[in-house]
């Protein structure tokens, strides 16, 4: 018998590098169809072909035995697609009927004039169905995460979707509305939708889907039935062979107890969370998307304020109120958003590299910038770091990614820092600029820093750090030494089970 | 040479808009050359200049200031009241804390409620005019006995009248200001990306107080020179003064969008607004055309400015 989707071929390429390479496989009618991958391995850019967002390059896709070109987002809806996407299509302005409705608003034949009460009557039916208890009449913005996913599922179903997508619903959800969600999806499979669910993590796979399709670096690796799986076995899909982790790093980690962390809490954002960094030690920090590691490391930093627990800095106690006193203790912060919160576009290489610098130097020279020091500042961070630039007073927008990070990088060692934070400190640079970085970091723990990294590339988690801790739903689920590095394990805690 | 021809084709092109211009009006209207025409331009000049000094501080961080006219007619009034009976210094010290406060509140409503410039702005704009209304109590304050402050306006310092040399002076220090302290780093660096020196440790809400603030002050001297022009204390004066400023300071090449301003540019195009006005009175031009003259050159300099903030975006995107 003929599969009700069947995906052959597809290719998607991005500037040359491929995103999606030769991916086929079928998906049954009626059932909720699992789709794995680590970050990066091409889910999402699937779900895109899928939604019209992207068109891919190559390959087909049929639906019911017909051949289905998909152009764009409208094209997918005529084939009875919706997508669900991690962020949200509703408008936070218009109330949950409105939204629902909003590209098939009910109108009186004639004049046009909206049915406000039909529609909202149509909404309340739909939603009593799926047993969402939200008001048809509430603003969108006034609902819950979990609330608002709901509201999605309502309008897919309200346009008759026969195939529906869900990419990583689960991401932002508690446990309780993890629940809720997983009602709604069995539901919808009795009523003989299909659905096809992207996610990370194991638990809900293992309770809601009937087929899992596994994705590894834009190739297609494997589809079994869920009975013929089990986690361990899933894991090694995603994964793939073992990386080779036994690169001769120099370890520089000492005894000295540099930053002590414990039990920071936040209020439905991260808790109980403990850790201990250790002078010229590399520390990384393991986890999937909206695990709550980077809020955790904000926190500490002083960029927003955790409700109770301590943080020791060498073994006194520090509660930064500002960036500006974590770094007047000595502590400093690298974003994974180089061009949102890291770089100041309109100025100089020379100004970005001594933008804090140059305050901490307020002091001593009152409020005057001292040219002379600027350049040599610069100098001796462009020699630390061979930064490569026309003049010192080109703009830094015209540096490539590489070069960005490292000015970003010589911003903050400029001043006599105890512990680096660094999120992602390789994200968006070339592979020539990330060995650069990682023998930075090297250098840097030789020194006596202590470094705390963020890494969502497990390869390069176990190849630059000492240690590394994992967070899931934002907790520490898992600490591991670099002897015991190991991608499974990685995963394995990152996905919430602890062993 | 090339290099600095390119480095600075911006001031240079309005420059040379300037000296056609000139040379334009001057042959339909030989007055136009003459010395006395000349001074008058340039203290026509500093009125709008001075304020527009502190207004590219407000765009560099990130802001703008709509009520900088209302300033100037709370100033005037102010200065009016007191002077005549404290004295010229204590109505002088009066102004300078008035226009503290009123950048301070200017600055809060923007940080602290989180309201845009624009609309915080165009409130107190309001607000603070209906306060000098009312202070003046509808009328006109007037300065008679005041001789000595007619020197603001008219008074020489070695032949050079004395708001030529207070623009002078604002020029010296804002330039010292923006481009050789911390503070003017900072300032810029909260213009340029926020959330990038928040993370740097900087206390970004205090840069844009900061710089409301420097924006008001200016406009205390700048309300000094209208105040003593018209020997009055009036709460009518300054109307169409945050647009004067805002078009100066755009046209000066000062990005809107933050984190580049441009004082050179900013000097430049209030001569160069200046002389247009001028130019249009002496040739008989009605005072109607004027502002339609002053609006298309505000397009004009927003899509001049918009080019180079595209420019600026794309090369962002691009390279990061």
């Amino acid at each position: 018998m003929e599969s009700y989707i069947q995906i052959r071929n597809i290719v998607k390429q991005f500037y040359g590098v491929y995103a999606l390479k030769d991916i086929s496989f079928n998906i049954a009618k009626g059932s909720v169809h699992a789709i794995m991958g680590e970050n990066g391995a091409g889910k999402s850019t699937l779900m895109k072909i899928l939604g019209g967002v992207y068109q891919a390059d190559g390959g087909s896709i049929t639906i019911q035995g017909k051949e289905q070109r998909i152009n764009n987002v409208n094209d997918s809806a005529a084939c009875g697609i919706s997508v669900i996407y991690q962020e949200f299509n509703l408008i936070s302005e218009l109330t949950v009927a409105e939204n629902i409705y909003i590209s098939d608003i009910p109108r009186k034949t004639f004049l046009g004039f909206v049915e406000k009460k039909k529609r909202s009557a149509n909404a309340k039916e739909l939603l009593e169905f799926l047993e969402i208890d939200v008001d048809p009449d509430a603003y969108v913005k006034d609902l819950t995460v979990s609330e608002k996913q709901m509201v999605e599922i309502a309008k897919s179903l309200s346009r008759n979707a026969d195939i529906i997508i869900m990419d990583e619903p689960t991401a932002a959800l508690n446990e309780e509305e993890v629940k809720k969600l997983e009602d709604v999806v069995n539901m919808l499979r009795k009523e003989g939708k299909t659905i096809l669910y992207i996610s990370h993590r194991l638990k809900e796979v293992f309770d809601m889907a009937d087929t899992v399709t596994v994705l590894r670096n834009g190739e297609y690796v494997d589809t079994k039935p869920i009975g013929e799986l089990n986690e361990t076995a899933i894991i090694k899909l995603m994964v793939g062979h073992e990386i080779d982790s036994s690169i001769n790093r120099q370890s520089y980690a000492t005894e000295r107890v540099l930053l002590e962390v414990y039990n920071l809490h936040l209020e439905n954002v991260f808790a109980e969370v403990s850790f201990k960094l250790h002078a010229g030690e590399i520390l990384g920090v393991a986890g999937l998307m909206g695990c709550g590691r980077e809020e955790v490391l904000a926190a500490i930093y002083g960029l927003f304020q955790y409700d109770s627990g301590r943080v020791l800095l060498e073994g006194k106690e520090v509660s930064f109120k500002s960036p500006k006193d974590a770094i007047a203790h000595g502590i400093c912060f690298l974003t994974d958003d180089r061009k949102d919160e890291g770089i100041l576009p309109q100025m100089s290489v020379e100004e970005n590299t001594t933008l804090i610098s140059i305050r901490s130097a307020e002091k001593k020279l009152g409020f005057y910038v001292d040219p002379k020091s600027e350049a040599e500042q610069l100098k001796q961070m462009t020699d630390f770091m061979s930064i490569k630039y026309a003049n010192p007073k080109q703009k830094i927008s015209y540096l490539s990614g590489g070069n960005q990070q490292k000015v970003l990088l010589g911003r903050n060692l400029l001043l006599d820092n105890k512990v680096f934070i660094m999120l992602e400190p390789t994200r968006g640079i070339d592979v020539g600029a990330k060995e650069e970085i990682y023998s930075l970091l090297s250098q840097l723990a030789k020194e006596g820093m202590g470094i705390i990294a963020v890494f969502s590339d497990m390869n390069e988690l176990i190849k630059v750090c000492d240690r590394a801790i994992v967070f899931c739903d934002g907790k520490v689920t898992g600490g591991l030494t670099r002897e015991e590095f190991n991608k499974e394990k990685i995963l394995t805690f990152a996905a919430g089970r602890k062993r | 040479m090339k290099k600095f021809i390119l480095k600075h084709s911006d001031n240079l092109s309005l420059g040379a808009v300037i000296i056609m211009l000139f040379i334009g009006f001057s042959i339909m209207q030989p007055n136009m050359m003459t010395a006395f025409n000349i001074k008058n331009i340039l203290v026509q000049v500093s009125l709008t200049a001075i304020a527009a000094a502190g207004m590219t501080f407000a765009y560099t961080a990130g802001v703008f200031d709509m009520s900088i006219g209302s300033i100037l007619a709370l100033v005037s009034v102010v200065v009016a009241k007191t002077a005549t009976t404290y004295g010229f210094f204590i109505a002088l010290a009066a102004a300078v804390v008035i226009a503290v406060m009123v950048g301070v509140v200017n600055g809060l409503i923007v940080t602290k409620l989180g309201i845009q410039a624009f609309a915080a702005t165009l409130v107190t704009m309001i607000l603070i005019r209906g306060i000098a209304v009312l202070i003046a109590n509808g009328a006109d304050i007037p300065l008679y006995s005041m001789e000595g402050i007619k020197f603001i306006s008219s008074g020489t310092i070695a032949g050079i009248p004395f708001p030529i040399i207070l623009t002078v002076l604002v020029y010296i220090f804002s330039y010292i200001l923006y481009y050789t302290t911390v503070f003017g780093m900072k300032l810029r660096s909260v213009g340029s990306n926020a959330d990038a020196s928040k993370i740097s440790g900087i206390k970004t809400n205090r840069m844009v107080i900061a710089a409301f603030v420097l924006t008001a002050v200016t406009a205390v001297l700048s309300s000094l020179i209208k105040t003593a022009q018209v020997m009055f204390g009036k709460s009518t004066i300054g109307e169409d003064f945050a647009l004067d400023v805002m078009t100066t300071v755009i046209l000066g090449g000062t990005l809107v969008t933050g984190g580049k301003g441009n004082l050179t540019g900013t000097l430049i195009a209030s001569i160069l607004i200046a002389v247009i006005k001028n130019g249009l009175n002496i040739n008989n031009v009605n005072s109607y055309y004027q502002q339609l003259i002053i609006g298309i050159i505000l397009i004009f300099a927003l899509i001049v400015n918009g080019i180079k903030t595209m420019k600026n975006e794309r090369q962002i995107r691009r390279e990061g």
